[in-house]
């Protein structure tokens, strides 16, 4: 399944590069499962290339 | 209305040296060279762009306080004929004091260093004066997080924002001082430069690990987002009161 580039989508995240975020700048190494991120951070996030779904994959819009 | 900086407050760290107590002058000079493409029929001269060129030098007074690993002209003078490069982050007019305001612009480069001089007058005081010619890129950044005092604990600097929302997209390079490791020894402790797209969630930049004293430059391409901060995490030791200065440079037309 594939997630459109901007699309509202929620986690769980696998970071790919280490995160602060909050509340308490919680920490999340490369490779941690997360589900707590700041929704609204998460589409630059993915745009970034900085997360991905632990079982999507992200594609460009067309 | 502008905004006018004293120089009395300038900060200049060089490789693990913070040498803001030696040097009372320095310069930071930026040019490019340039090809003339002047043909037959012009009236005036036309020219393009070449290659970006840097040179910095600073000028102070010698410390006599100390003398081998302790002596911070060391550096400086080992560096005359060394392949290594001096890594400089030099911060003219630094507001904040001791403890410099995140977001204060800096020159930032490395550079082989192409002279020190020694001046002993009769009548005034020994004077040193060192220059280096900027290897590759000469950036222009930002001081993210240099505080007056040591630290020994975990710390998230200021956000500095560039105002730009959609962020930078020419990646960026961030120097990392660490000028003070603690008296009984530091175990390890981790810089990092970090971006973001809202002042929320923090994405890692550029890392650096070390053991004591140490120095690092790294650069790298794509995106950076509008707000960056620098941070020290992991800190370990006996006494690890580190010391350390985190500038970043964005790429391309913003600083």
């Amino acid at each position: 399944m594939a997630v459109k580039k901007g699309a509202a989508v929620s986690g769980p995240w696998r970071v790919l590069v280490g995160l602060n975020y909050p509340p308490n700048e919680t920490r999340a190494e490369v490779g941690d499962i997360v589900n707590d991120l700041p929704a609204a951070d998460a589409a630059w996030l993915l745009e970034q290339g900085l997360i991905e779904s632990p079982n999507l994959t992200v594609e460009a819009s067309s | 209305m502008p905004t006018f900086r004293h120089g009395k407050n300038s900060r200049l760290f060089i490789s693990t040296i913070d040498a803001s107590s030696l040097f009372n002058e320095m310069t930071m000079s930026h040019s490019v060279d340039t090809a003339e493409t002047t043909v037959f029929g012009k009236d005036d001269r036309t020219y393009i762009t070449g290659q970006r060129d840097g040179t910095f030098s600073a000028s102070g007074f010698i410390d006599a306080t100390t003398a081998g690993t302790g002596d911070p002209f060391a550096k400086l003078r080992n560096a005359l004929g060394s392949t290594s490069l001096l890594q400089i982050t030099a911060v003219p007019g630094a507001p904040g004091g001791s403890t410099i305001t995140a977001g204060s612009m800096c020159h930032m480069g490395a550079g082989v260093v192409t002279g020190f001089e020694t001046a002993a007058p009769a009548m005034g005081v020994v004077t040193a004066k060192f220059d280096a010619h900027l290897s590759d890129r000469y950036d222009i950044g930002r001081i993210l997080y240099a505080p007056g005092a040591a630290r020994n604990s975990t710390i998230a600097g200021t956000a500095v924002d560039s105002g730009v929302v959609a962020g930078t997209t020419r990646g960026g390079a961030s120097h990392f001082h660490i000028t003070q490791a603690g008296t009984a020894g530091l175990t390890s402790v981790t810089v990092k430069t970090q971006h973001s797209s809202a002042n929320s969630v923090w994405a890692d930049v550029h890392t650096f690990t070390s053991t004591s004293t140490g120095v690092s430059r790294v650069a790298s391409t794509g995106t950076i987002k509008r707000y960056v901060r620098g941070t020290i995490s992991a800190v370990s030791g006996t006494t690890p009161a580190v010391r350390v200065a985190i500038a970043f440079a964005r790429r391309g037309s913003v600083a």
